[in-house]
């Protein structure tokens, strides 16, 4: 409570022209919003784009955000979220081509996961494991489709309850439920099938 | 659990209300006899005891993932992609402290070019040129008032020209004339020197003489004779119009 005054006294002050407010709001939501961005898109330049992108607007729209309408922070969360829409509608067509390339292996990514996984990480408790863990589920989270991909996200990683996911997706919190529900079972299922086939090799 | 049949009919029951429950469960919400409830159902049913188990392994797994460290560069390109639009914030945010004399500047000349015009140095260029012109026009005896009756139509210019240009041709030519005259007089003069005992006084009588020139040709005589006559000679000359003797008496003593 204490934290969301204190950014929206940041935010007032920026409001009003204040340059050193402006540095702290980057400062300490670029980290959040790199990670929200890095998560759904999947690679880390395009993350650093959308950042950029998400703080550019921020920048420009601040005078219209209003704290009686909800907290900064499902604010900025539903202002990248859009830009992730967008990048994601922008991007179809590429990845529509990349899909087409990765046939043979595309319909089943377990064996090249598994692989990868089975080279690198020989140590299952080593710090390469845990790395290989990581970038495993990361690529799991890739496989889901956008509305559940990003509805575990902004739950798991971002830590929003259901209500404020509800105002960021703009749907029922039923709805949200459910597409957690549904994100996580299938992110499970693809993780437990590639791990299946790490201990079988 | 422990009742066969309230336990199926909690099944038939509760398994759209199992997902529901499904995410307060997992994020420990969930408790109690909802909770036992929940579980009894995950056990027992063939669809939604998977489902648990791969959304709770799912959501470890998710929660397991480390936050990436953004690029160090992030923030400094974020401000620096930002700054520009940062400078036009200040600049709005500073303006209504400007001067009064800038705002009055600024509402009188809106237009780049008057306020080019308006900075000192030019203000003073213009005051030192207006000075020296209406100098100028002081010494040379030039009025306003009579610029403002000049005609300033092409046709009325082209007439002041050519009347200015006449009026300049005549005055010049009196001029030729006048030394013609004068050069004239000074050759005459140069003729009659040697008899001439005093010069000043007939620079005097050089207007008569002219008068005389005339007349003394008529009456063939020498002028000289004519000018330095006593007043004696004078009466008789005049008395020798009537008297053709008198005349001869006249050459005589001559």
């Amino acid at each position: 409570m204490e934290d969301a005054q204190l950014i929206l006294m940041l935010v007032r002050r920026c409001q009003a022209g204040d340059a050193a407010a402006w540095e702290d709001i980057v400062q300490r939501f670029h980290r959040r919003i790199f990670n929200l961005c890095y998560r759904f898109t999947g690679t880390s330049d395009d993350a650093e784009d959308l950042t950029q992108e998400v703080f550019i607007k921020m920048y420009k729209t601040l005078d219209s955000y209003d704290p009686a309408k909800g907290a900064f922070l499902t604010w900025v969360s539903t202002m990248t979220r859009n830009l992730l829409v967008d990048h994601f509608r922008r991007t179809k067509l590429e990845r529509l081509s990349d899909s087409m390339d990765a046939t043979p292996e595309g319909e089943d990514d377990a064996p090249r996961m598994a692989d990868r996984i089975a080279d690198k990480g020989r140590d299952p408790y080593s710090q390469a494991e845990s790395q290989e863990v990581g970038v495993a589920v990361h690529a799991a989270l890739q496989k889901l489709s956008p509305d559940l991909r990003e509805a575990v996200i902004l739950r798991d990683l971002q830590d929003l309850d259901y209500r404020e996911i509800a105002i960021v997706l703009k749907v029922p919190e039923g709805t949200v439920k459910s597409r957690i529900n549904r994100g996580r079972a299938e992110l499970g299922r693809v993780l437990q099938r590639t791990y299946r086939q790490v201990n079988l090799a | 659990m422990t009742n066969p049949t309230q336990s199926g009919a909690s099944y038939t029951m509760q398994c759209s209300e199992f997902e529901a429950l499904l995410a307060d469960a997992l994020d420990g919400v969930l408790t109690g006899e909802r909770m036992a409830q929940f579980r009894s159902h995950s056990s027992a049913c063939a669809t939604c005891g998977p489902l648990f188990a791969e959304a709770e392994s799912g959501r470890k797994w998710l929660t397991s993932l480390a936050e990436i460290a953004p690029p160090r560069h992030l923030v400094h390109n974020i401000l620096l992609a930002t700054s520009g639009l940062q400078g036009t914030r200040e600049q709005a945010a500073t303006e209504p402290r400007a001067s009064f004399w800038f705002q009055l500047k600024h509402a009188l000349n809106p237009q780049p070019l008057l306020t080019l015009v308006m900075e000192p140095r030019f203000g003073l260029s213009m005051a030192m040129a207006f000075f020296s012109v209406s100098l100028a026009m002081n010494v040379a005896g030039v009025k306003i008032s009579d610029l403002q009756k000049m005609d300033l139509r092409p046709s009325a210019i082209n007439r002041t020209y050519h009347e200015t240009q006449s009026r300049v041709v005549h005055y010049y030519d009196n001029i030729r004339f006048v030394y013609e005259v004068e050069s004239r007089v000074r050759e005459l003069r140069k003729t009659l020197q040697p008899s001439e005992p005093a010069p000043t006084k007939q620079q005097n009588d050089e207007p008569e003489q002219k008068q005389q020139k005339n007349e003394s040709d008529k009456n063939s005589q020498p002028e000289h004779q004519q000018n330095y006559l006593s007043e004696s000679q004078r009466d008789v000359l005049l008395a020798r119009e009537h008297s053709p003797i008198v005349n001869l008496e006249v050459r005589r003593t001559a």
